[in-house]
């Protein structure tokens, strides 16, 4: 796989420079003389011919989903490269210093203190915000302590909270929580779906909302009735794809202390 | 000065955009309905947690005893209109395989 990363930048550099060298002003910078028509138009269709190796490079590497993405990524970073080497780059032709009369000079601008506190603030603030978010998302719930491991009919499985803090409230004020679920390696392929909702199950189809995700932790969002109280306990319901259908409760405040927090507070 | 006003108008702006925590939420999309009296009736209303109405939606009233009692649909804003039954009851909003929700009387309010 290297070899296909080092083999997609070097054409891509090539054939980004190439490019570059058959524009009129990039190609004197890049060669130090001035080409012909003739030449620049020759660089021009090299430039593309070796962007096309670099394609096929990474198709043959990637194939076509990831292949082109992969290009375009050495694209971005060798299109930088090139932008910031131009000025530094050693063949390109010395000018003769201006003689021009100085201008005059620009009145330098001078944020105010607050205005400067407020920048320097969100230049911390922003990014420890989006590192913090980043990090909470990258938790997988299913694999936190507080998880609970049990056994379903003959199925194992992790259940878990999202997130450890309480309901978050959706159109007019609805308190919804997030589970996720994982059945074992070799269950997964033998459930058709599994459900869950606060309150006891009166029948399969008032089992509840069901756990989505085409992934193998499946996912689902409750929300708390109004008159939901701890003893009515938070109901898992499994149905393999053979028909046999399994309950199981949760205490409320083993699966979502803040949940259960958030009942007793309502009442 | 004018320069820092841009900027700082643009500043916030970009932090507003940011901050705004419904723009970050991931897709919580799941039917939610909630009833409440009106008279000796009971109206419902359901909808979607993105706010979106929920129509057409099969509405069915059980007693505790799987009697059905009323079965109707969501109606062009999302709403239904039934005569409160007797004893304990509760009512299912399907909005399509898994997508079923329960209210139960007791999450009614008045009743």
């Amino acid at each position: 796989m290297t070899a296909y990363h080092v083999a997609v930048l070097l054409f891509a550099l090539a054939g980004f420079a190439a490019l570059a060298a058959s524009m009129e002003k990039h190609g004197r910078e890049l060669t130090g003389r001035e080409l012909s028509a003739g030449q620049r138009k020759w660089v021009y269709w090299l430039g593309w011919s070796l962007l096309a190796i670099a394609l096929a490079c990474g198709v043959a590497g990637w194939r076509w989903n990831i292949g082109p993405v992969v290009l375009l990524g050495w694209l971005s970073v060798v299109g930088v490269l090139i932008a910031f080497m131009l000025p530094w780059w050693p063949l390109q032709p010395k000018h003769a210093p201006r003689k021009e009369k100085p201008l005059p000079q620009l009145q330098e601008t001078v944020l105010s203190l607050p205005l400067r506190a407020l920048l320097v603030l969100a230049l911390l603030a922003v990014p420890s915000w989006v590192v913090f978010n980043a990090w909470k998302m990258s938790e997988q719930a299913v694999l936190r302590e507080d998880a609970i491991h049990g056994k379903i009919g003959p199925w194992t499985f992790v259940i878990a909270e999202e997130n450890q803090d309480g309901p978050e409230f959706f159109a007019g004020k609805t308190p919804v929580k997030e589970f996720h679920l994982r059945f074992c390696e070799a269950c997964d392929g033998e459930i058709r779906a599994a459900y869950l909702k606060i309150r006891k199950p009166r029948s399969l189809r008032a089992a509840g909302l069901a756990f989505q995700g085409a992934r193998w932790t499946r996912e689902v969002a409750i929300y708390i009735p109004p008159a939901a109280t701890l003893e009515d306990q938070i109901w898992l319901t499994v149905e393999s794809k053979r028909g046999e259908v399994y309950h199981q409760a949760f205490d409320i405040e083993r699966l979502s202390p803040a949940t259960a927090k958030f009942i007793k507070e309502k009442r | 000065m004018q320069v820092g006003k841009t900027f700082i108008s643009r500043t916030l702006v970009l932090l507003a955009l940011l901050g705004s925590s419904p723009a970050w939420a991931h897709g919580v999309h799941i039917p939610i309905g909630k009833c409440w009296t009106e008279a000796k009736e009971i109206v419902c209303e359901g909808g979607e947690s993105d706010g979106h109405p929920l129509l057409n939606a099969l509405v069915e009233v059980i007693d505790y005893n799987e009697n059905m009692q009323f079965s109707g649909k969501l109606d062009d804003h999302s709403r239904i209109r039934f005569k409160r039954p007797q004893g304990e009851f509760y009512i299912l909003i399907d909005a399509g395989p898994g997508q079923v929700i329960e209210i139960d009387w007791k999450d009614i309010k008045g009743v």
